[in-house]
């Protein structure tokens, strides 16, 4: 197995490259119909490349590959180039891939150089109640990436219009309703997925008698409490616009911060 | 017709050439155009024609012979000529008015310009869409009374598909290049979707009455008009569907607009900021998008601060309309790139016409051949044994000619028809003269006279020919053929 994970480590991130590449061309040059198909192949195989490494890594450590920074980000970048299709699919936003790929590649890129070598599973973290845990929150964690990508460019978009600058860029992005809509669904999915691991992770804790909580996961208990304000405020008091991209902006940061200062990612 | 003269030309007026009155009096009305064209077919001045009749160009694209040599016939121009002349008798034009506002080309020529109609670069308003739409039109009219044929189809077909790409490849199609449009698509770059939107028009002059129009065809249903004098408010409610209100009510009812579009002649501000503010707090953060087109203007600046509001006079309008103007002329560059392309590919398959003759012959005589050795070996056979064989052997055959047909076809796309039909000649011994490369027994070979064995000129393959041939490939042909829609179809090359 050694030689295909080298392979596809090499070949992987070169396949996000050139489809973020295509789809910067596609984006910001004005002759943009062949970029456009070449970025939908090459995002195509960097999907299939990802997944495959993850069925390698699977058999190699014959384990689910989430545990270590490494392997977290990698299926976080994978879940997030699954949203990026879903998004350019179902929502129309096939200009905007540049921007919804991003996070993956960013995801991607430096996993690859923190996987590790295989490694035996604490007895209590072979549970798959926590395998659902795991997934669930990686889920939500992608869907208000996709949010706040969504939310930065309804700012974009909002400052040109108020600033009346009518370049290529202000052409390109889609009008304010629809981003403000997409950026809404995203971050409701993600709280759904979030609301979905906590449950999960809260009955694996019970069932096999385990203690206590992060700060890390008082952390994400933050996070959430801010999407759900923004849910809320949303359906009652009318946030949209530019109040709910920054509240939306305001909880990926806080999320970030949860993962990044307050605890890292979960260890064995 | 020796389908390696065919070229296209075209004979016409359009903005850049003529005044609208000159264009007004060319354009042919109703009935006239099918009669003219099928004139122009009759009289064998032109083999196929498509004529393109919009407010900003009358054009005839035609397909002629070009004559190898002077005494062949009268050459391209010459047809032009009296197409000129029938065209502007027939509307009572001087002939010497078309002939100083119009244009003629031919050949190359004549091929990039169709395809710059098509893609819009040759447009009033450069990068409009509606053009595609008309060429598509008028070649469909033309096809369908079989004025068309083989080459103006292959012609117009590469053109719609220089046009298609040209709309989905490059930017010349983008933004708004009208102040009225620049609005309506200002504001679906902050609603989106205009359908199900409410607008709110203050004034109901002429401005008013044109913005109200362009709305409602963007899908705007729902319209409040407000004025000073209810009367007028209450004719354009009518004529929109909407409701009349007074000025006085504007602050209760701006709430409910998505879209104001204000172009009163106050002299003072109509619209307050604190009005707007009060608005946009009742719409729950819903965009409010406000469009100020009247001088003085009737909008307090200071609302274009509110949050979730976006405010547009008519100078911003026009700034927009400026750079939409820059952009598209930055995207004609990738679009006459495309042109160009698909000017090269038209006429790549033009050379392969030259070995059309030679295939033709080709697969006649092996399918001949073919067929008396089924009838041979298949004789006495029950019937679905014969049938069997039969496909067994045109299969065959079809396998067999593939390579050599596709070869010949790729010399001839390289400009070496002469040489591509010496060799099949050769070959497959086809015993035929006259075709581009023919020999005769002890006649060098093409090769022979090459320019790089011998340091020559590069020789027309039409001189080429004319050694070597038993009958010179040029072979004197009419001014034109008789229009195809007067011949059969199998008579036709294809």
């Amino acid at each position: 197995m050694a030689i295909p994970l080298l392979i596809l480590k090499l070949l992987l991130p070169l396949a996000y490259v050139v489809a973020l590449g295509a789809y910067g061309r596609a984006f910001f040059r004005e002759e943009a119909g062949g970029s456009r198909k070449t970025a939908i192949t090459a995002m195509l195989a960097a999907l299939g490349l990802h997944t495959a490494l993850l069925v390698v890594l699977t058999i190699e450590y014959r384990r689910c590959p989430l545990w270590t920074e490494g392997e977290a980000l990698l299926f976080l970048g994978w879940m997030l180039a699954i949203l990026h299709i879903l998004s350019e699919w179902s929502a129309g936003t096939r200009r905007l891939g540049i921007f919804t790929l991003l996070p993956a590649a960013v995801a991607t890129l430096p996993a690859i150089f923190f996987l590790g070598n295989a490694f035996s599973l604490a007895p209590e973290y072979r549970s798959s109640w926590f395998i659902f845990h795991i997934v669930a929150s990686l889920a939500s964690y992608a869907a208000y990436s996709l949010a706040a990508v969504l939310a930065a460019l309804y700012l974009l978009q909002y400052g040109k219009l108020k600033r009346k600058h009518f370049d290529r860029t202000f052409r390109r992005l889609p009008p304010l309703d629809k981003l403000d809509k997409l950026t809404a669904v995203w971050a409701f999915l993600g709280t759904l997925l979030m609301i979905t691991s906590s449950v999960i992770g809260a009955w694996w804790v019970r069932r096999d008698g385990l203690h206590g909580m992060s700060l890390q996961e008082a952390g994400i208990f933050i996070v959430l409490g801010v999407y759900l304000i923004a849910a809320a405020a949303r359906r009652t008091l009318g946030w949209r616009g530019r109040r709910h991209a920054l509240w939306i902006l305001g909880g990926f940061a806080a999320l970030v911060f949860a993962n990044l200062w307050l605890h890292g990612f979960f260890r064995a | 017709m020796n389908a390696s003269h065919l070229q296209l030309f075209v004979l016409g007026v359009s903005h850049r050439t003529a005044p609208v009155s000159l264009r007004d009096r060319l354009l042919l009305h109703g009935d006239e155009l099918p009669a003219f064209v099928d004139n122009v077919l009759l009289e064998g001045l032109a083999g196929e024609a498509v004529m393109l009749s919009t407010c900003n160009r009358s054009e005839i694209y035609g397909i002629s012979s070009a004559p190898a040599a002077p005494h062949d016939g009268p050459d391209t121009a010459a047809l032009g000529e009296r197409i000129a002349r029938a065209w502007a008798a027939r509307r009572g034009v001087a002939p010497d008015a078309l002939r100083e506002h119009g244009y003629f080309l031919s050949g190359d020529e004549a091929v990039r310009h169709l395809f710059r109609v098509i893609g819009s670069l040759d447009s009033l308003v450069l990068g409009e869409v509606q053009i595609l739409g008309q060429v598509k039109d008028a070649y469909q009219f033309a096809s369908e009374r079989r004025w068309t044929d083989f080459y103006l189809n292959r012609v117009f077909q590469t053109g719609l598909h220089a046009g298609k790409r040209i709309h989905a490849e490059t930017a010349v199609h983008e933004g708004a290049v009208s102040i009225s449009y620049a609005a309506v698509e200002l504001a679906r770059k902050v609603l989106g979707d205009l359908r199900g939107k409410t607008a709110g028009l203050i004034g109901t002059g002429e401005m008013g009455e044109l913005a109200a129009q362009h709305l409602h065809r963007a899908g705007v249903r729902t319209f409040h008009f407000f004025n000073r004098s209810p009367g007028s408010a209450a004719r354009l409610a009518e004529a929109f569907d909407g409701q009349s209100h007074g000025l006085d009510e504007l602050a209760t009812r701006m709430a409910s607009c998505d879209i104001i579009i204000s172009a009163t002649g106050a002299a003072g501000i109509v619209v307050t900021a604190a009005q707007v503010r009060e608005a946009a707090r009742a719409r729950y953060g819903n965009p409010l998008f406000l469009i100020d087109i009247a001088a003085p203007g009737d909008i307090d600046p200071a609302a274009g601060d509110v949050d979730n509001t976006f405010l547009f006079t008519i100078d911003d309008l026009k700034a927009a309309v400026e750079e939409n103007a820059v952009q598209r002329r930055e995207a004609a560059r990738a679009a006459e790139a495309i042109v160009e392309e698909e000017a090269a590919r038209l006429a790549e398959w033009v050379r392969t016409l030259d070995v059309v003759p030679t295939l033709k012959t080709m697969r006649e005589r092996y399918r001949e051949i073919a067929e008396r050795e089924i009838a041979r070996h298949s004789a006495g056979l029950p019937p679905e044994m014969r049938e069997r064989m039969a496909a067994l052997g045109h299969g065959l055959l079809n396998k067999f000619l593939h390579a050599p047909t596709t070869g010949l076809k790729k010399m001839a796309a390289r400009g070496e028809a002469e040489r591509a039909g010496y060799y099949a000649n050769e070959l497959f011994d086809l015993n035929i003269s006259g075709l581009p490369g023919a020999r005769t027994p002890g006649a060098a070979r093409p090769e022979d006279s090459r320019p790089q064995d011998q340091g020559a000129r590069p020789a027309h393959p039409a001189e080429g020919a004319g050694q070597t041939s038993a009958v010179p490939p040029s072979a004197p042909v009419p001014p034109s053929t008789p229009a195809p829609h007067l011949q059969r179809r199998d008579e036709r090359t294809s």
